[in-house]
């Protein structure tokens, strides 16, 4: 089997043109990354390759669900079921007639417990599909932002050159969110795409991202590419107990 | 096809070409994961033998009905009346519940639905391994490049991949067998096998190390010999010395 090295594929705008990059970045060809520090208006040519992944991702996600939803049973009617079942029962009537403000309760109870089942179970719904698709495209365009900042900074700290812009740096970043592509495979019923593999993949081309964008040394560069998620959890905790000494502090002043 | 059989066969007899096929930039990759899916997907064949017993497993409707018959047999045996009452209003209820899921199945049906789900787990599998190893390759590695490896990430990666080809072997582990006396002796075949594709894989990381980093084979064995360890021995052990001294201090 005769095998050629693969030419880096052009930077090229679109929906298809930047799928084919995706796929490049998927395969951790390197080389792909390069003709991105080049590019004119590089924040918009970044934003529009993240949104495009993310995009991709959110609808097959919603699309998945509808398949989905053909081989579960309609959980709207087991829940309508059940309650109907419950509701008609002589136990629920006596409990009604005891304490005419159980049926309140019981209804907010029923639901909250199906809606944490749903979510537990793993089923699909009309409002978690609305949600996945916002939530991967806002949290995934967060997330790039955020890492991309972070990472910049702590490149900075490492030596990294001044030349080189966040701008700059954010349009190389975007297309080592492709293996978030991964996740279309969760269309298939049954298939779950673990998001540990979804990070690993990333971890591994944001780390080459990051190579190629300020060219120092294999160490440096995976410190650059793991920093950002210490920071973040310090940050987080910082924030936490912050958050309640600051909330402790207040209510001592006032009590 | 033929030519990606032909190379799984290279690989387990440590034939150097496709080997060096993988290190290839562009398409060594792109082998590597082919070869790993494929080599997944048939080991995941054994949750395919599942099939019967998934067709059989009971719907929500039987197991709601299964409920009310046991607590009904319970309500037999008591003498209080209102204990009896209570207990046959719980079983009321669950026999309600039964007759409401009965009206309820899947728009493709039951037995298409599970069909089409085992499917999809089946070909989860190869996500499943690839999410297992790659950690470990990652950090295999951090350790090759600290001790002179010379390989890139993508190289390192692609020749690690290959260490997938005994996993075939493995294919009884994701069968679902009951722990029963009759499947012991699939049991102990299967852990068996398993084992032998653990050092057969070890033996392909060892040789794919020495081709990725350049180094001698004597020293991607101190290399996976190091990993092995500092990341089974030496952190667990850190790590336990940790719990107790946060624990010996909250004392």
């Amino acid at each position: 089997m005769t095998v050629t090295a693969t030419e880096p594929t052009p930077v090229t705008g679109g929906f298809s043109g930047t799928l084919r990059l995706a796929r490049q970045a998927l395969l951790l060809q390197q080389d792909v990354y390069e003709p991105l520090l080049e590019v004119p208006r590089p924040f918009r040519r970044g934003f529009a390759i993240i949104s495009v992944i993310m995009l991709a991702v959110s609808l097959a996600y919603a699309v998945g669900i509808v398949i989905n939803l053909m081989t579960m049973p309609r959980v709207d009617l087991v829940q309508q079921g059940i309650y109907e079942a419950i509701t008609g029962s002589a136990w629920y009537a006596g409990q009604v007639t005891l304490r005419p403000a159980f049926a309140g309760f019981f209804d907010f109870m029923y639901g909250l417990t199906w809606q944490i089942l749903r979510i537990v179970g793993g089923y699909p719904s009309w409002l978690g599909a609305v949600y996945a698709f916002f939530s991967v495209v806002v949290l995934g365009i967060l997330n790039w932002l955020g890492y991309g900042v972070l990472s910049h900074m702590v490149a900075r700290w490492l030596g990294g050159s001044r030349d080189i812009s966040k701008s700059r740096y954010l349009a190389v970043l975007s297309l080592s969110y492709a293996p978030t592509l991964l996740l279309i495979a969760n269309i298939v019923p049954g298939l779950t795409v673990p998001a540990s593999l979804i990070g690993l993949w990333t971890l591994i081309s944001n780390y080459q991202a990051i190579s190629v964008t300020f060219k120092l040394s294999w160490v440096r560069s995976v410190l650059i590419t793991v920093l950002p998620y210490v920071l973040a959890v310090i940050f987080f905790y910082i924030a936490i107990y912050g958050g309640i000494y600051l909330g402790l502090f207040v209510y001592g002043l006032i009590s | 096809m033929t030519s990606l059989w032909q190379n799984y066969w290279k690989i387990l007899k440590l034939d150097p070409e496709p080997f060096d096929l993988a290190k290839q930039a562009g398409d060594g990759i792109w082998f590597a994961l082919k070869l790993f899916v494929v080599v997944a997907l048939i080991a995941g064949l054994g949750k395919l033998v599942g099939l019967g017993q998934v067709l059989e497993r009971p719907t929500l409707a039987h197991q709601a009905g299964a409920v009310a018959q046991s607590i009904e047999e319970r309500a037999a045996g008591m003498r209080l009346p209102v204990a009896v009452r209570a207990v046959n209003d719980v079983a009321g209820i669950f026999r309600a519940v039964e007759s409401k899921l009965e009206a309820v199945q899947p728009p493709l049906g039951v037995g298409a639905s599970r069909t089409l789900r085992l499917i999809g787990n089946w070909l989860a599998t190869p996500f499943e391994l690839l999410a297992s190893w790659l950690g470990f390759i990652i950090v295999i590695w951090l350790f090759a490049r600290f001790m002179g490896g010379q390989a890139t990430i993508t190289q390192h990666v692609s020749l690690l991949l290959l260490a997938v080809a005994p996993q075939v072997l493995t294919i009884i582990n994701y069968m679902p067998l009951s722990t029963s006396a009759a499947n012991a002796p699939a049991g102990i075949l299967g852990r068996l096998l398993s084992l032998v594709a653990l050092v057969w894989s070890l033996v392909i990381v060892v040789n794919g190390l020495a081709v990725a980093h350049q180094v001698e084979r004597r020293d991607a064995v101190k290399i996976l010999a190091v990993f092995v360890v500092v990341v089974f021995v030496v952190l667990p052990i850190l790590g336990l010395l940790a719990g107790v001294y946060v624990l010996d201090g909250a004392r």
